[in-house]
């Protein structure tokens, strides 16, 4: 009896040993795992304090100084915002930066997919890789001469047409538009193009191939095979190339300097002038409203993803 | 594991070359190192009247020397403090010699280059068909020259004693015993080096002893020549080679072989030899005891490729120049300032900002420094535009100032660096930091950009030199400090020309102008009624042009000056009143200046491709010069110096009764364009320092400096023109009439011009100034118009684009 009383006893205690030591090891798990979070930290603190002093801080600044007066920094309230809605300069710029990713984005990813399509099939894809991101390597300012060099009104093309007896097309004034759309997608073009044979190659031959036996030809494939599963690779691209737009400032102001002609005047041209002209109020209000435009664009878009994955 | 071994041994021979290297470049550094820390370079200017177009500096036994032509020709020696003078017995063979280059010899005798005007002869013949006039040289009997110095039986030359009689003997050195001249000359201490550029050829040293000798170089097309410090003398000639010549018997030897039909001017820095090369802006630096080509001079040439010029307009003359300094290193003197290298080194080190001292200063003659020497004890003595002037190194400079005004101007201008030196004179304990924002080939934008990253992080400037900004924009920004409650303080007592200098004073007084100038025009008499407008004058040419062939001399013959005069001289009516142009006004304006630019005379200039384009219009007197000397009928632009300009017209209107001018472009508005617009900073810390400086620019001891090449704002200043200057026009002659060939002398204003010109000044109302912006564009557009790269509705459409978008932000 007592033998099994002190079985008993020494079960109980075996039991509260190892429930104290769950405890404990619970206690050191805690630990531990709170180190892990430090250590964690550790390693995000560089890059979050560059992204805080040179961007978020700044946007910041940005954000009080579209409620103040340019040189003086006093408090104007919401003088700069209705300033700028009233701009015509603002309206010109937005239309034309709308208009042009409008006009890019479709064009960027239909053409750019329509090459991958064709590119996936053959063998030597290594080497045709390397050549697409050529157009990436090459510098803007480059890329910028060897279009003036051929669309400028005394360059290579109007030369052409003007022997020939044509009029010549004023390609830096009212068709300097497309001629930025060309620039823009002819550098992103090779990229974009990667991009989508990276999704296509992802996918598993056996899918198709399956299908394919089931009486399914390419273009079904396409559709029902290789496309739904391209849809993260759609949202990677849409918004890169979406971001790219707004960057295509370089090529413009290169081409055509911080006045160019209407139709290729961008935000960025607007930003430059307003701040020459020291309009820094209604600079900081128009960044914070553009700002708002991408970030609502690209949450939108995240949000529509986000829908269809579950 | 071979391939390793190799790698290893690769990167530790690598290491070695660049640990060499490194302990070279320490070496050089610590070479360059030496400078002083603290302090700074302080500026004085010599006071040395009539000091014109000296010679370079020698520097031979702690004495620095120089000698200067005036009515005698004059040595000058520093001892490092003073400069003492004394005159030196030399004369010119007859009165139209004229030193090309006056040089020293160490022990104090004096080495003259100089050339004979008598030997060319000049005809004037009518080139049929376009109504100019050329010079042409017709006179192939040119009278021998230079080498009648009295024969010396044991030392004459015999070639040249051949040619006793000619023009010396009979004028300056005609001595009744042939003898006593030879001792004269003697006592002269003087060696002639004579080049006579008609035979071309003869390079005659003459001797202080009074005998002489032809050296014997080979070309005898004598380009440049130089004199050692231990009196070697070497000759640079037109085919580019160097020849060393013993100065006692006048035989030469060639030296350096150089580079074929180069010619280019020498200097000599210590055992060195220095040739700028014009062609391609970079030196060659030979041993001037060996002949050998210094190497590894890419340092030194990368620096010259972007801060040395040549005066196009004078053969190229070298705008800088080298001096020896201590331990093996040279200095170097240019615009941009003073320069120490070390031969063989990687690194021009620049002890001395030019843009902000007289240093950058330039005038007709003077494009830059053209002598510097190193006086010791970081001392530094420069001939340049402002006239000889010492930089020396003063450790407590910094120390000594209570306070430091920043002065920011968007281009550099002799007469900021003027006022900014008379400040620095007044007020030595203020520090003085001149900042110019397009400078080093910045865009407007950038400079811009850069002014107002200044001013938002608190370190903006105390004073704002406006000219090329956008002042109204300035103004609407609040960045401007109204002077209306400074004025009493910061007018002269002897007053100014208030139309010009207080002309800014939308709601306040915003800046005050140091100088000013005013549109012109000028036609046949009895014609002027009918110019009013941009658009008469245009009509006007076109009728001449028909009537006489050219109705205009362009007087320049870049196209974006042309069309940068007539902006200026009808600017008001296309300006908008806000420092920009109105968009709707541009294809009139550009339709009104192709029609003169069409009617007008653009003659062929051969030395155009050596001309770079200039900011300011190529101006060799006034426009209004052309009517009578070269026949034309119509004259418009501006005139922005009393003696170079308005006593210039009011000369020529009284020698040619059949032309007549205007103050004014249009006779409804009298306009003027106010030059170096000085404002202070609302953001200033210094604001008592910054109206002091106003002050100081607009004193009479600061606008004196204006008054032969500006119109000052200070009324003394201005009317000290009136006076019978006597320091001005002593044989001035502005050319030749067409019809008779005499001379046309300048004259002085009489009181009725006077007073003509002072009731225009009197009604000033329309400032013309436009922002370096618009400028640009309109310039760029014009030229392309007028050169036929676009035509008229593509160039206006292109700057009322840019106009109308610029009003929309």
């Amino acid at each position: 009896m007592r033998a099994a009383e002190n079985t008993a006893a020494a079960d109980i205690q075996n039991s509260a040993a190892a429930v104290g030591n769950i405890k404990e090891m619970k206690k050191n798990k805690k630990k531990k795992k709170n180190k892990t979070d430090l250590k964690f930290l550790q390693f995000l603190l560089p890059g979050a304090l560059g992204v805080a002093v040179f961007i978020l801080i700044p946007f910041i600044d940005s954000f009080r100084r579209s409620f103040c007066t340019n040189i003086t920094q006093e408090f104007s309230g919401a003088d700069n915002y209705k300033e700028i809605f009233g701009n015509e300069a603002f309206r010109l710029a937005i239309k034309n930066t709308l208009r042009f990713t409008g006009v890019c984005l479709p064009l960027l990813i239909g053409i750019s997919f329509i090459i991958a399509y064709m590119l996936s099939g053959l063998k030597r894809i290594q080497l045709i890789r390397s050549i697409l991101l050529f157009p990436m390597a090459i510098p803007t300012a480059t890329m910028v001469l060897i279009w003036k060099i051929l669309f400028s009104d005394h360059g290579y093309i109007n030369g052409i047409l003007d022997s020939h007896g044509a009029d010549t097309i004023g390609f830096l004034d009212d068709k300097a538009f497309w001629v930025l759309v060309g620039s823009y997608i002819w550098k992103n073009l090779g990229y974009t193009v990667l991009l989508w044979l990276t999704g296509i190659m992802s996918i598993s031959s056996a899918l198709c191939e399956a299908a394919k036996t089931d009486g399914a030809g390419e273009v079904k494939c396409l559709f029902y095979i290789i496309m739904p599963n391209l849809k993260p690779t759609l949202y990677t691209i849409t918004i890169i190339s979406f971001l790219n737009s707004f960057k295509v400032f370089r090529e413009a102001y290169l081409l055509a300097g911080s006045y160019p002609h209407e139709s290729i005047y961008l935000l960025q041209h607007l930003f430059n002038n307003w701040f020459v002209n020291m309009d820094l109020g209604k600079m900081a209000a128009a960044s914070v409203c553009v700002f708002s435009v991408i970030f609502i664009a690209v949450s939108l878009l995240k949000a529509v993803w986000d829908k269809e994955e579950n | 594991m071979n391939t390793k071994r190799i790698a290893a041994a690769a990167a530790a021979v690598l290491m070695a070359i660049s640990a060499a290297g490194c302990s070279s470049s320490e070496n050089k550094s610590k070479q360059l190192s030496s400078k002083p820390q603290k302090g700074r370079y302080v500026e004085e200017i010599l006071d040395l009247k009539n000091i014109e177009f000296p010679s370079e500096f020698v520097k031979a036994d702690g004495e620095i020397s120089f000698v200067n032509e005036e009515d005698a020709i004059k040595r000058y020696v520093s001892d490092g403090k003073n400069v003492t003078s004394e005159e030196l017995d030399l004369k010119f063979p007859n009165d139209s010699c004229f030193a090309t280059k006056i040089q020293q010899l160490p022990d104090g005798r004096g080495a003259v280059l100089y050339t004979d005007q008598s030997v060319l002869s000049f005809d004037t013949e009518d080139i049929e068909g376009n109504g100019i006039t050329q010079e042409t040289d017709t006179d192939d009997s040119a009278p021998e020259i230079l080498v009648d110095i009295p024969e010396d039986d044991t030392e004459a030359d015999p070639a040249i004693t051949e040619k006793e009689g000619g023009i010396i003997g009979e004028t300056e050195f005609e001595t009744e015993d042939p003898a006593d001249a030879a001792e004269e000359t003697a006592e002269d201490g003087v060696i002639h080096i004579s080049d006579d550029y008609d035979s071309g050829s003869r390079f005659v040293l003459i001797r202080p002893d009074g005998s002489f000798a032809e050296t014997e170089i080979e070309e005898k097309n004598i380009f440049d020549f130089e004199i050692s410090e231990d009196g070697r003398l070497f000759v640079s000639t037109f085919s580019g080679r160097i020849y060393k010549v013993d100065l006692d018997t006048g035989k030469s030897e060639l030296f350096y072989e150089g580079k074929e039909d180069q010619a280019n001017y020498i200097d000599i820095a210590g055992k060195y030899i220095i040739i700028p090369e014009q062609l391609e802006n970079k030196v060659t630096v030979i041993d001037a005891e060996t002949a050998e080509e210094i190497g590894n001079l890419e340092a030194l040439n990368d620096f010259c490729k972007d801060n040395i010029t040549f005066n196009s307009a004078f053969s190229g003359v070298p705008c800088f120049d080298f001096c020896e300094g201590e331990d093996g290193t040279i200095y170097i003197a240019c615009t941009a300032g003073i320069y120490r290298y070390v031969i063989g080194g990687n690194k021009v080190e620049q002890l001395i900002d030019g843009s902000s001292t007289s240093l950058s200063m330039t005038d007709s003659v003077y494009m830059g420094p053209s002598s510097v020497v190193y006086e010791g004890n970081d001392s530094f003595l420069v001939e340049c535009a402002a006239g000889i002037v010492r930089y020396r190194f003063d450790p407590d400079a910094e120390e000594n100032e209570t306070s430091c005004i920043k002065i920011y101007a968007l281009k550099n201008d002799e007469k900021i660096t003027t006022a900014v030196n008379t400040f620095r004179r007044t007020h030595p304990e203020i520090g003085v930091e001149l900042e110019t924002g397009m400078k080093d080939k910045k865009t407007y934008d950038d400079a811009v950009k850069d002014l107002l990253s200044e001013i938002v992080s608190d370190d903006a400037p105390d004073v704002i030199i406006l000219d090329g900004l956008d002042i109204h924009n300035f103004i609407d920004k609040d960045l401007l400090k109204d002077l209306t409650e400074y004025l009493p303080d910061i007018t002269p007592e002897e007053g100014l020309i208030e139309g010009a200098a207080l002309w800014n004073d939308r709601d306040g007084v915003y800046s005050a102008a140091g100088c000013f100038a005013i549109p012109s025009v000028a036609c046949n008499t009895g014609d002027l009624d009918k110019l009013d407008t941009l658009k008469d004058v245009a009509e006007y040419s076109e009728k001449q042009k028909d009537d006489n062939n050219y109705a205009m001399n362009l007087e320049t013959s870049f196209t974006g000056s042309f069309i940068k005069n007539l902006l200026q001289t009808y600017g008001n009516e296309i300006s908008d009143g806000k420092n920009s142009a109105d968009p709707e006004k541009i294809k009139d304006f550009f339709e009104n200046c192709g029609k003169i630019y069409n009617a007008s005379f653009s003659g062929e200039d051969p030395m155009e491709n050596e001309y770079e384009e200039q900011d300011e219009p190529f101006y060799t007197g006034t426009p209004l010069a052309y009517l009578t000397l070269d026949n034309y009928h119509l004259s418009a632009g501006m005139l922005d110096s009393y003696p170079n300009s308005i006593n210039c017209i009011t000369t020529i209107k009284d020698y040619n009764d059949k032309i007549d001018y205007r103050y004014g472009g249009s006779s409804s508005v009298h306009a003027f364009q106010p030059i170096m617009n000085a404002a202070i900073c609302s953001r200033s810390d210094n604001t008592d320092e910054a109206k002091e400086f106003i002050k100081i620019m607009l004193s009479k001891d600061n606008q004196d400096n204006y008054v032969d090449n500006a119109l000052p704002v200070n009324k003394a200043s201005f009317e000290y023109n009136f006076t019978d200057r006597t320091d001005l026009f002593v044989s001035g002659c502005i050319g030749y009439g067409t019809e008779d060939e005499s001379e046309i002398l300048y004259k002085y204003t009489d009181e009725a011009e006077e007073k003509e010109l002072m009731e225009y000044l009197s009604k000033l109302d329309t400032a013309v100034l436009f922002d370096e912006q618009t400028t640009q564009k309109i310039v760029e557009c014009g030229t392309k118009y007028l050169n036929g790269d676009s035509t008229l509705d593509e160039a206006a459409e292109e700057v009322r684009s840019f106009l109308l978008l610029r009003n929309k932000e």
